[in-house]
């Protein structure tokens, strides 16, 4: 209990709570702006985050996600463009519901079904990442090594486009993580001999370039610059959404199980969590045939789904290092940055922080009610702002947020190379999310493959002696399977084609 | 036959084929276990089947939809890369205010925001920047030709 008073000491301090209100306000001003992303806004937050103490820093993203993932359900609604790719999997239904002039019933269920799974995911979260901590004590480079792998196999195969696009994608990330000097002999790899480089490629401003400059390159060539939108209707929302969310508990209490599912399984993100839950939504519901067309069941389900996921990705994050998307990676980013290094040691050493951060889940979902219906009011305000004013600001911030970093131009063009890399891998169809995790992960892999190869002084088996690294190996050979057993039978099917046609 | 990801299928197999012969050449540790060049060289062998399979996969591809960006758009796009190259190399002399408003008030009436207002928003906005960045959060920013 005195844990819990301390954290409150800590988060009520006034510059703790201005800190919070304004990245709540930063949070739905980015998520309710179309071409903007709540991983851009992150991405975009880690110089300032460099300044403040830990508590602050941590309380404000947290609330920042929360409120952004929500937001970015409003120009989903209103204009087709989900704010951000958890939002892509209802996109469909909240669009076509906001044309049917229910767009601020909409809005509304979003609201009160994101703050019921917020608030689903922190209790799962305060509970389960002491429990997993606990456990994880007894793991292992060989552990740790299939943890990393499976987090990989995950983000390349499970509810990517294609499989082969999203390996690519992880090698590349991969490859990235490997410039720089190496662990077993400091030997500088791919550095040409650039001295920036024998850090390796900045992450930070990477994760820039990839989600803050690609968007606005993004946005820039789509020479859209006013965006038309549906008006809200003028009938009050609150008790009707209240009365929907009711009706479809059983639904919402699905949804944020998926959620807490996938945020626990490393390498899977919210985006995964709310797909995921759309596709189990329409598998049990009573009317499939409005699915895609304005369903209010599907809403609730996956958007509960998609906020229940954000606290629970914590739990693989602060316990293994393991983060399960871009946002995550980011955080793990400002962790190490704040010298708390993950693993079951800093749920221990720095447990007043971490409680602090599940009390800023609590706050932060509380306050997303009265916070996001404003938001849900001033929208059409937000979508009035000019996108030729505000594509070259936000360009403009890329470069001073890559260059804060560590007052380097080098890495404003690390940040510029990786902006233009991530469009073209969007436009050829590649994954670009599975880059971070491989960046991030990359060390992680080859550290504890090293350490786990020198231990079993070549004896492979060494590798699935343990039970846990035996059940990590398994389940990572089912992810492969997927996609394995999609390309077998391809191969099978176009073998029968010839050998029909012949 | 998908152009695209048949060209990208032969960059892959490209740079992985050359991620590999890099790295096959980095230095091995003492006792014979691999070093440095082991995982680079999985990675880059990786990267070239995928490479292959790409390309094979492009062969069998239908035909990409047509080219979705406009030239114009195409052009401001690259203006937007432009502008970024330009304040790495004018910054330093120029200083961060002086750059920044250029490339502010450039970028937002070529992108079509009126003369007038890219002209009131530019340095506006480039100096709200520099309250930020460089008073609040103390970032040392190029002072240049102000200085």
């Amino acid at each position: 209990m005195d844990a819990v008073t301390r954290a409150v000491g800590l988060l009520s301090q006034p510059d703790v709570l201005l800190v919070v209100l304004l990245a709540a306000v930063y949070g739905l001003f980015v998520g309710a702006m179309p071409g903007l992303t709540v991983t851009m806004a992150v991405a975009l937050f880690v110089p300032f985050a460099m300044f403040l103490n830990p508590v602050p820093a941590l309380a404000a993203i947290v609330t920042l996600q929360a409120m952004g993932i929500f937001a970015g359900d409003i120009p989903a609604a209103l204009v087709r463009m989900p704010g951000t790719p958890a939002s892509a999997a209802y996109v469909d239904d909240s669009f076509a519901l906001s044309q049917q002039g229910k767009a601020r019933l909409v809005l509304a269920v979003d609201v009160l079904a994101s703050s019921f799974g917020g608030l689903l995911g922190a209790a799962a979260l305060m509970v389960g990442a002491p429990l997993l901590a606990e456990w994880a004590l007894g793991f292992s480079s060989f552990e740790y090594f299939w943890l990393a792998v499976l987090g990989l196999s995950s983000t390349a195969f499970i509810a990517t486009g294609s499989p082969l696009k999203g390996a690519v994608s992880v090698t590349l990330g991969l490859l990235l993580a490997t410039v720089g000097i190496d662990i077993t002999l400091g030997f500088p790899r791919f550095t040409f001999g650039i001295p920036e480089l024998l850090d390796g490629v900045g992450f930070i401003p990477a994760m820039i370039g990839l989600f803050g400059f690609s968007e606005v390159l993004r946005g820039v060539l789509s020479g859209r610059m006013q965006l038309a939108y549906a008006p809200l209707e003028p009938e009050p929302a609150f008790v009707p959404a209240l009365r929907i969310l009711w009706r479809y508990r059983l639904q919402a209490l699905r949804g944020g199980l998926v959620g807490l599912v996938t945020g626990v399984l490393p390498g899977a993100g919210a985006d995964i969590g709310a797909w995921l839950a759309y596709g189990v939504s329409r598998k049990f519901s009573k009317e499939p045939q409005r699915y895609g067309r304005g369903s209010m069941e599907a809403i609730v389900e996956s958007g509960v789904a998609n906020n229940s996921d954000l606290a629970a990705e914590w739990i693989p994050t602060l316990v293994f290092g393991i983060p399960g998307d871009s946002f995550t990676a980011v955080v793990l980013g400002i962790l190490m940055m704040k010298g708390m290094r993950p693993g079951p040691a800093v749920l221990h050493d720095y447990r007043d922080v971490l409680v602090a951060i599940y009390l800023a889940f609590i706050l932060a979902n509380v306050l997303m009610v009265p916070f996001g219906f404003a938001a849900i009011r001033a929208s059409s305000h937000l979508l009035r702002v000019p996108r030729n004013v505000l594509l070259p600001a936000i360009a403009m911030v890329c470069v001073v947020g890559s260059y804060a970093i560590n007052n380097s131009l080098f890495d404003v063009g690390v940040m510029l190379v990786m902006g233009v890399a991530g469009l073209l891998l969007e436009a050829l169809g590649f994954p670009v999310a599975p880059v971070v995790l491989g960046m991030v992960l990359g060390p992680l892999v080859e550290q504890n493959f090293m350490i786990s190869l020198i231990k079993s002084e070549g004896a492979w088996v060494q590798f699935v002696a343990r039970p846990v690294s035996l059940a990590l190996a398994v389940l990572t050979a089912l992810v492969w399977a997927l996609p394995a057993a999609g390309f077998v039978r391809g191969l099978a099917a176009r073998l029968r084609a010839t050998a029909g046609a012949a | 036959m998908n152009a695209g990801e048949t060209a990208a299928g032969l960059l892959l197999l490209a740079l992985g084929a050359y991620v590999s012969a890099t790295a096959s050449r980095f230095p091995h540790l003492a006792t014979g276990y691999p070093g440095p060049g082991l995982f680079p060289q999985v990675l880059g062998v990786l990267l070239a089947v995928q490479g292959i399979a790409l390309v094979a996969a492009g062969f069998r591809g239908s035909d990409p939809p047509s080219f979705p960006w406009t030239r114009r758009d195409l052009f401001n796009g690259f203006l937007v890369v432009l502008a970024v190259g330009v304040y790495v190399v004018a910054s330093p002399r120029l200083g961060f205010l002086v750059t920044s408003a250029l490339v502010l008030t450039g970028l937002m009436a070529r992108l079509g925001a009126g003369l007038g207002r890219s002209l009131l928003l530019g340095p506006a906005l480039a100096g709200a920047l520099y309250l930020l960045f460089g008073k609040v959060l103390r970032v040392p920013l190029p002072p240049g030709l102000l200085g």
